[in-house]
C-alpha cells in the first residue's frame, strides 16, 4: 500500500511538472479567473439596477453565482485532466512504459487521479477567493472568512468525487471518455439531481453536495424558501453522513477504476 | 526464466501468436521476425500486458497477468518513442526508477548511474525535446537497466541510430550479455542481432519457425538464395566471368549497366569479385544486395513450415 500511494504521488508530481506547458497553465487560468470575471461584469450590471434589491437578496444571488460557476470550471477542470488518464498514455505511446513497472497501471491511475484534483482545487481556491473579495468588497460581510471556508470545504469534496468518477470513465471507456463525463453531468447531476422526489435525486452527487452547502452557509437559494423547498426535496441527512457518502463514493469509484485498470488489456494499434 | 506452452493470442479474429511452445533458461536471445510478425505481442505476452488467448506463459516461474511484481526483474525497452518532450532525461529515468518502488534520492542515483552508462550524463538535464534520436535511445535503455534488471528486454533498439550509434548499441549490449543476465532483442534486422551472438527465435506470421545457435541458423541461411545486384561499365563480361568462377543460379540485365544475381554462395561470390575486377580492369558503380536475407529466410522458414519445402532448402 505504501507503495502504491508512494507511486502515486511520484506520477502525480511528475504529471504536474511535464503538464505545465504554457497551454495548459492559460487553460488553467482562464478557468480560474471566469468565475471572478463574469460576477465581476454581473455585479456591475446590477449596481446600474439595483434600485430596491435588499443586500440580502444581492448576498444570496452572488453566493449562488459564485458556487454555480466555480463548479462550472471545476467540472471542466476535472473532466479535462482525469478523463484522458489512459488514453492520452496509450496515444503518446508511454502507456508501455509505465505498465511495464510493478504497480504502473495504479500508480498512472491513482498519480492522474491526485493531479487532476491538486490543479482543480488549485483553480478553485483562487477562483473562490477572488469571488470572495469581490461580493465583500460591494457588501462588506463578517462572514466572509466561513463563506471562503465552506466553499473551500464544498468544492474539495465535489474534486474528490468528481475526480473518481471521472476518472473511473477514463478507465473504462479509452475512446470518447469525455463525452462519457458530460453525459454524466448532465444526466446524474442536471436532470435526475433535479427531479422533485425523495429517493431519485439522492443518488445525484449534486444533491448531497447541496445539502452540505446549504448547512454550512445556510438558506442561498434566492426567490425560494426552505421550506418549499424540502416539501418538494425531503429532508436532508446530517452533514457527516452526507461527507461520508461522497467519501464512499469516491473510494468506491476509485476502487473500480484501480480493478478495471489493472485487469484490462490495453491493445494499441502498434501491438497488433 | 520464460515458459510459453501452447500460447496463442487472438486480437478479435487477427492472430497475434500461433500457438507457440518456447522453454527459455537464462542467456541472450535474438527474437528475429519481420515487422508485423508478433515480436511485440510475444514480448507484452512474457511481461503480463497481454493474456494469452490459449496456452499459459510463465516468467521466472510465475504468470506475469497476475503477478505483476516480477516486472521489478525486468527491464524493458520498447520500440516506441519517448514521449515527454519538457522532462529531462533524468527526471524522466529518476520517474521510472520511481515505479519500480523505490524512493526520490535512491531512484535519482540509479537514474544518474544508468544515464552515466549509456553514456548520456552530459545531457541530462536538458530537456528530451531538445535529444537526437539516439539520444532519446539511449535514455530508453537507461530507464530499462537502471532498476538492475535480471532480464532486459530490448524491442528494436537500432532504430533510428547511425552507425557510430547502433556499434555503441552493440557494445553496450555486448556488456551486458557478458554479465550473464538474461536478454531478448528484438528486430527485424538480422546482422545487429548476430553481432550479439545470441541464441536466435525465428518468428513469423505469430509462428515460432526455428530457434537455435547461431550456426544452425546460418546452416538454414546456408541454403537461402542470395539476390545481388551489380552495376558496371561491362555488364555482359562480369556475368560471363562470375559464371565461370562461381556457382550462379541465375543472371538477369536489369538495364544498360545493371545485373542482377541470384546465388546460394554469396561468401564465394564477394570473395571472387575483387579479383576479378582488378585482373580484368572493370569497373564497378553499385553492389547491392536487392533481397533482405532474413525475409528470404523467414519466406522459405514459412515454406518449410507449409511443407512447400524439403529440408535443405530444395522445392
Amino acid at each position: 500500500m505504501r507503495n502504491i500511494l508512494q507511486n502515486a504521488f511520484a506520477t502525480c508530481l511528475f504529471e504536474i511538472r511535464s503538464s505545465f506547458t504554457v497551454q495548459r497553465t492559460s487553460v488553467s487560468l482562464v478557468l480560474a479567473l471566469f468565475p471572478p470575471v463574469m460576477l465581476g461584469l454581473l455585479i456591475l450590471g446590477a449596481r446600474f439596477s439595483r434600485n430596491g434589491i435588499s443586500n440580502s437578496i444581492f448576498q444570496d444571488f452572488t453566493s449562488l453565482l459564485t458556487i454555480t460557476l466555480i463548479a462550472l470550471v471545476s467540472l471542466l477542470s476535472l473532466i479535462l485532466w482525469t478523463t484522458p488518464n489512459v488514453s492520452a498514455e496509450l496515444e503518446g505511446k508511454s502507456w508501455v512504459f509505465i505498465a511495464s513497472r510493478p504497480g504502473g497501471r495504479l500508480s498512472i491511475f491513482l498519480g492522474k487521479y491526485f493531479a487532476a484534483c491538486s490543479v482543480s482545487f488549485g483553480i478553485c481556491i483562487i477562483a473562490i477567493s477572488l469571488c470572495t473579495l469581490l461580493i465583500d468588497s460591494q457588501i462588506p460581510n463578517e462572514d466572509a472568512g466561513r463563506f471562503w471556508i465552506s466553499l473551500c470545504g464544498i468544492f474539495f469534496l465535489a474534486c474528490l468525487v468528481y475526480g473518481g468518477i471521472f476518472s473511473l470513465l477514463g478507465a473504462l471507456f479509452i475512446k470518447r471518455a469525455m463525452t462519457f463525463a458530460v453525459g454524466f453531468v448532465i444526466g446524474s447531476d442536471i436532470i435526475m439531481g433535479s427531479v422533485p422526489g425523495v429517493l431519485m435525486n439522492k443518488f445525484s452527487i449534486r444533491y448531497h453536495l447541496q445539502e452540505i452547502s446549504l448547512q454550512w452557509l445556510g438558506w442561498f437559494l434566492p426567490g425560494s424558501s426552505e421550506e418549499g423547498y424540502r416539501l418538494v426535496f425531503g429532508e436532508g441527512y446530517s452533514v457527516t453522513v452526507h461527507i461520508l457518502i461522497i467519501l464512499g463514493v469516491t473510494l468506491a469509484t476509485l476502487s473500480l477504476g484501480a480493478w478495471s485498470i489493472v485487469n484490462r488489456e490495453y491493445i494499441t494499434a502498434h501491438d497488433v | 526464466m520464460i515458459e510459453l506452452k501452447n500460447t496463442t493470442k487472438l486480437y478479435n479474429d487477427v492472430i497475434g501468436v500461433n500457438d507457440v511452445c518456447l522453454n527459455l533458461q537464462a542467456g541472450t536471445y535474438g527474437l528475429l521476425g519481420p515487422n508485423g510478425s508478433g515480436k511485440t505481442t510475444l514480448i507484452n505476452l512474457i511481461l503480463g500486458q497481454l493474456k494469452p488467448t490459449i496456452g499459459s506463459v510463465t516468467l521466472f516461474g510465475v504468470n506475469p497477468w497476475k503477478k505483476s511484481k516480477l516486472l521489478r526483474r525486468v527491464g524493458l525497452c520498447p520500440s516506441v518513442e519517448v514521449n515527454y518532450p519538457r522532462a529531462t532525461g533524468l527526471e524522466w529515468v529518476t520517474y521510472m526508477v520511481q515505479l519500480h518502488g523505490f524512493r526520490f534520492t535512491e531512484a535519482e542515483k540509479k537514474a544518474k548511474e544508468a544515464l552515466e552508462f549509456v553514456g548520456l550524463t552530459y545531457a541530462m538535464n536538458r530537456p528530451m525535446r531538445n535529444y537526437s534520436l539516439g539520444m532519446r535511445q539511449r535514455a530508453k535503455i537507461g530507464q530499462a537497466v537502471a532498476h538492475d534488471p535480471d532480464l532486459l528486454i530490448l524491442d528494436e533498439p537500432f532504430n533510428g541510430l547511425d552507425p557510430i550509434g547502433r556499434h555503441e548499441m552493440s557494445d553496450f549490449l555486448k556488456t551486458w550479455a557478458s554479465q550473464g543476465k538474461g536478454l531478448i532483442l528484438a528486430s527485424h534486422i538480422l546482422h545487429e542481432v548476430e553481432a550479439i551472438n545470441p541464441s536466435f527465435l525465428l518468428i513469423s506470421g505469430g509462428r515460432l519457425l526455428a530457434s537455435g545457435s547461431p550456426a544452425e541458423v546460418r546452416n538454414i541461411l546456408a541454403d537461402t538464395p542470395y539476390e545481388l545486384t551489380i552495376r558496371t561499365s561491362a555488364p555482359k563480361q562480369l556475368a560471363t566471368l562470375l559464371i565461370e568462377h562461381c556457382e550462379i543460379e541465375s543472371v538477369r540485365f536489369t538495364s544498360k549497366t545493371g545485373i542482377l544475381f541470384s546465388t546460394r554462395s554469396a561468401a564465394q561470390l564477394f570473395k571472387v569479385i575483387p579479383k576479378l575486377i582488378h585482373q580484368h580492369q572493370i569497373s564497378i558503380t553499385e553492389i547491392r544486395s536487392t533481397d533482405d536475407s532474413l525475409n528470404t529466410l523467414f519466406s522459405m522458414l514459412m515454406k518449410l513450415h507449409r511443407g512447400e519445402l524439403m529440408q535443405g532448402g530444395r522445392s
